[in-house]
């Protein structure tokens, strides 16, 4: 597949404050990429760079082959969904979404034609005449979509798409706009805070962090093995444990020192060429542990402090006494009350599924 | 996560709109500065500023213009914001009507207001002959001059800005914050003094700042009532028209300083802003008045209604009263369209007409143009240049209309096209010169405040779509900010129309304008010829306020 999008070692700063930091990035034909990262982060930049909204200080940008770096917004064929849809309140819903048609320089006829074409894949068949002001939150992202999509755009910019809704309507609107943008297979890059948001609807997720690229990959990449402290923080839930790295028989992993016996629970470097020197540190999600008996050779004793009860899976909340009190997450399968409050249980990684990641403890999160 | 649309470039287009507006707005003043820091003989001297300094009436008239200006603020306060609470937080028959009715002073060009209150109470005015018919007294009870005079024409016409200001902020305020108060106990009077009034301070500010101003720039009044009576404005006039301009000039420096001072002041205040809105608002239902005040303020609101009214409806009476024909009669015995012939079928009396209407129309227009594109432009650029071309858009506003008619007469009574200076006294194009200066704060404001009410992601939004810069300025932005432009080029109109301000100083025989004619006829004691152009002022005002300006809104400004 080709490349439709390249994003070449952008800078960007606003006076003295710099928002993004050599970014660049690839986006193939008809992939929808998430840019996901915290408020402040430069994602909302970097797509108003992308729209042209903005100039960047230094570096490149093409669409289809095409170096659209210093190109005016109205001449990149690239179509927007603003985060308030900043619909034209004066227009009617038909003429707001024919607004990029007759900028193209199409006809009457033609421009009802593809009015109605467009509309009717939001489900909106009918709605021409009607107000903006009239439709309800759903219906007018709906309408900035089909306006966006309008003019047959070489690109899709989603600016917070689903942030103006109710959580309600949010679940709906978000199944409804990703069997859109696929039926369409129009190249698509949404700029969102929500991890959930950006699992759903994202191909890829492009993580930024103070204006950096954190890591960039499919979600399931970005959760099971996030590359640094941030990611694996940013996407999902984390347990952080200390302790020593070690090489054994089948891999490596982390020795987890001041434990009586210490155990070593198994872990992969996400590279090999990582700095150990101040320590390891191992990353595991809530469900990669589990309650064991007191034999197991990785048991490491603790007493359940808080649980949380989700219906199927349920939450606890550990803390080991051998590590001074640390707390860890474990999220089991809990069908017949597996452990409760007070109770003194064992933890150890499940052996299944994906590994720990081992990083060193000075990797930064902008690493 | 970032603002707008910010262009750090500074366009060809900008730089040209900024000088062009520094040439109109801020040249004429600097020219005046400095003419009046010259001696007669051609050096720098501080001789008629001290010349100025050494006349007591010169003080006296200062002080004056700044007590009179005080008390016209405390007056219009009393009047205009209790009326305020009662039409925001109460219901009553005809509190729609009656709202529209109260802002109706606001379209009443000030002479012509002037003139309406002489009719009514001055020496043989309906009032007056009415009160004394009835206590048989064969002398008018009272007589309609000095500072009293001044001061009933100054709360008539601006309790409306305390009326409008008040009413719209306490509609923006959210009732569940007196709610919030009382449900932690507080009373009626804690809830006012700690809720109510402190979120009223800007608008209170804001009103009291435009009446100040505005009394400090009133002319009419004290020139038709003052007689000995003499505050800046008329101080000013007074030595142009005896020939002293190097006085006038230090006079209008002295004034200028004085306004200019009071708008500096009141934004540290936390005041001047228009009006100020919050969002997000839940629906307040005013309850309807209960009991004995279910019956007693409605008659009350509508008795004022009524006196409000009065001045209007004098103007039609005495518009119908042939020439010579009401001596000593309690009413009028004679009421027929005789003045309505003579100024219909003589070319002359329709000339100032003609004149107004186009020199109002161009001014008013050019001024829209000007408003719109400096408003424009300066929101697209940063802090300096920003604050410099909507700086000189506004200044007009905090500078009295007497003020800039002397620094025009000043700057364009010499031929040096080198200097940015022409010669355009005793040219009919002094006039719309001076329209356009002092409406277009009225226009600049109005674009100011539309274009900040626009999502900047409406312009995003049409150039991804393709829609270039004149297509986005079309088809998105002026069809938004339409209504504020309307209204603004409302108020522009009926200013320039009803002007008598500059014009007394600067008009030609050849283009004397509708108040210039008023008050020459008035003079002629040809009160129902001044009557008939004070009820075609009327007119056009209201109707133009009211169908463009949305009234109330364009008053808001």
């Amino acid at each position: 597949m080709t490349d439709l999008l390249t994003i070449d070692s952008i800078d960007k700063s606003f006076g003295a404050h710099r928002v993004l930091e050599q970014v660049s990035l690839r986006v193939p034909e008809g992939e929808v990429l998430a840019l996901l990262g915290p408020s402040g982060s430069g994602k909302t930049t970097l797509l108003r760079l992308l729209a042209g909204f903005e100039r960047a200080d230094g570096g490149r940008i093409e669409i289809a082959g095409e170096d659209v770096t210093s190109l005016a917004p109205a001449k990149r064929g690239v179509g927007m969904v603003f985060q308030h849809y900043a619909l034209f309140p004066h227009l009617d819903v038909g003429k707001n979404v024919a607004f990029g048609l007759s900028s193209l320089g199409f006809c009457g006829d033609q421009i009802a034609a593809r009015v109605a074409e467009v509309l009717a894949l939001v489900d909106l068949v009918g709605f021409e005449r009607r107000a903006v002001g009239e439709l309800s939150g759903g219906q007018q992202q709906r309408v900035a979509v089909a306006r966006a999509l309008a003019p047959r755009p070489r690109l899709l910019l989603l600016d917070e798409p689903l942030s103006n809704l109710d959580p309600m309507l949010r679940e709906r609107t978000r199944r409804a706009l990703r069997t859109l943008v696929r039926e369409v297979g129009i190249t698509t890059v949404l700029v969102t805070h929500e991890q959930q948001e950006a699992f759903d609807l994202g191909d890829r997720i492009a993580l930024l962090y103070e204006g950096r690229l954190q890591q960039v990959g499919p979600p399931d990449l970005l959760y099971e093995k996030p590359v640094n402290r941030f990611v694996a923080t940013f996407v999902g839930r984390p347990n952080f444990l200390r302790g020593e790295w070690v090489a054994t028989e089948d891999g490596e992993g982390v020795r987890l020192t001041r434990f009586e016996g210490a155990p070593v629970w198994p872990g992969e470097r996400n590279g090999p060429a990582l700095d150990l020197v101040g320590g390891a540190e191992l990353m595991l999600r809530p469900e990669a542990l589990q309650f064991v008996s007191a034999g197991d050779p990785l048991a490491v004793a603790g007493r359940v402090v808080e649980r949380a009860y989700g219906g199927g899976i349920s939450h606890f909340r550990v803390s080991l006494p051998e590590r001074d009190g640390e707390a860890v997450e474990v999220e089991v399968l809990d069908r017949s009350s597996v452990a409760a409050e007070g109770d003194a249980v064992f933890v150890a990684p499940q052996l299944q599924g994906p590994r720990g990641r081992i990083w060193g403890t000075r990797t930064g999160a902008s690493e | 996560m970032t603002g707008g649309p910010r262009r750090t470039r500074w366009p060809l287009a900008a730089t040209a709109l900024t000088a062009l507006l520094l040439w109109l707005v801020g040249y004429p003043l600097l020219i005046t500065l400095i003419e009046a820091l010259r001696s007669p003989s051609g050096g720098f001297s501080l001789e008629t500023f001290s010349t100025f300094a050494q006349r007591g009436e010169e003080w006296l008239a200062l002080w004056r213009s700044l007590w009179l200006s005080l008390a016209s603020v405390v007056a219009a306060a009393v009047l205009g914001v209790p009326l305020a609470f009662l039409f925001a937080r109460r219901d009553f028959p005809g509190r729609r009507l009656l709202t529209a009715l109260l802002t109706l002073p606001v379209s009443l060009p000030p002479l012509v207001g002037v003139l309406a209150f002489l009719f009514l109470y001055g020496e043989s005015g309906l009032i007056t002959r009415l009160v004394g018919g009835f206590l048989g007294m064969s002398e008018a009870p009272w007589r309609l001059q000095g500072w009293p005079a001044i001061l009933l024409v100054h709360a008539y016409s601006m309790y409306v800005y305390f009326f409008l200001f008040a009413r719209a902020a306490l509609l923006a305020t959210d009732p569940s914050q007196r709610e919030a108060a009382a449900s932690l106990g507080a009373g009626r009077w804690r809830i006012l003094r700690e809720v109510t009034l402190p979120a009223l301070r800007p608008a209170l500010l804001g009103a009291g700042l435009l009446t100040f101003l505005t009394s400090m720039a009133s002319f009419s009044a004290p020139y038709l009532f003052g007689g000995s009576f003499r505050v800046m404005t008329t101080q000013i006039v007074a030595s142009k028209l005896n020939g002293n301009l190097r006085l006038a000039m230090v006079e209008s420096v002295a004034l200028a300083a004085v306004a200019f001072f009071a708008l500096v002041v009141s934004r540290r205040w936390g005041g001047g802003s228009v009006v100020a809105v919050s969002h997000g608002v839940a629906a307040y239902t005013a309850p309807p008045l209960t009991g004995f005040g279910r019956w007693v303020v409605p008659a009350m609101a509508w008795g004022f209604a009524f006196v409000l009214l009065l001045p209007h409806a004098v103007l039609i009476v005495l518009s119908l009263v042939p020439t010579a024909t009401w001596t000593v009669e309690l009413f009028p015995p004679v009421l027929d369209l005789s003045n309505y012939r003579t100024f219909f079928t003589d070319a002359r009396r329709l000339a100032p007409v003609v004149s107004s209407a186009w020199m109002a129309t161009l001014a008013s227009a050019a001024a829209l143009v000007l408003g719109f594109l400096a408003a424009n432009l300066g929101r697209r650029q940063r802090g300096r240049w920003r604050g410099l071309l909507e700086g000189m858009v506004v200044l007009p506003w905090a500078i009295p209309g007497t003020v800039f008619a002397v620094a025009l007469a000043v700057t364009f009574s010499v031929d040096q096209p080198w200097a940015g200076r022409f010669l355009l006294i005793g040219t009919t194009w002094i006039l719309p010169l001076a329209y356009l200066l002092r409406t277009l704060p009225l226009t600049g404001r109005a674009a100011i405040a539309g274009l900040a009410q626009l999502d900047p992601a409406q312009e995003e939004a049409a150039a991804a779509l393709g829609a270039g810069r004149w297509r986005s300025l079309w088809r998105v932005t002026l069809p938004q900010v339409r209504p504020a432009l309307a209204a603004g080029l409302a108020l522009a109109f009926i200013t320039s129309l009803g002007d008598f301000v500059t014009s007394i100083i600067l008009y030609t025989y050849e283009n004397r304008p509708i108040a210039i004619e008023i008050y020459s006829n008035l003079r002629l004691q040809e009160i129902g010829l001044a009557a008939v152009y004070g009820v075609l002022l009327m007119l056009l005002s209201t109707v133009v306020l009211f169908t463009w300006g949305e009234g109330r809104k364009a008053g808001a400004i």
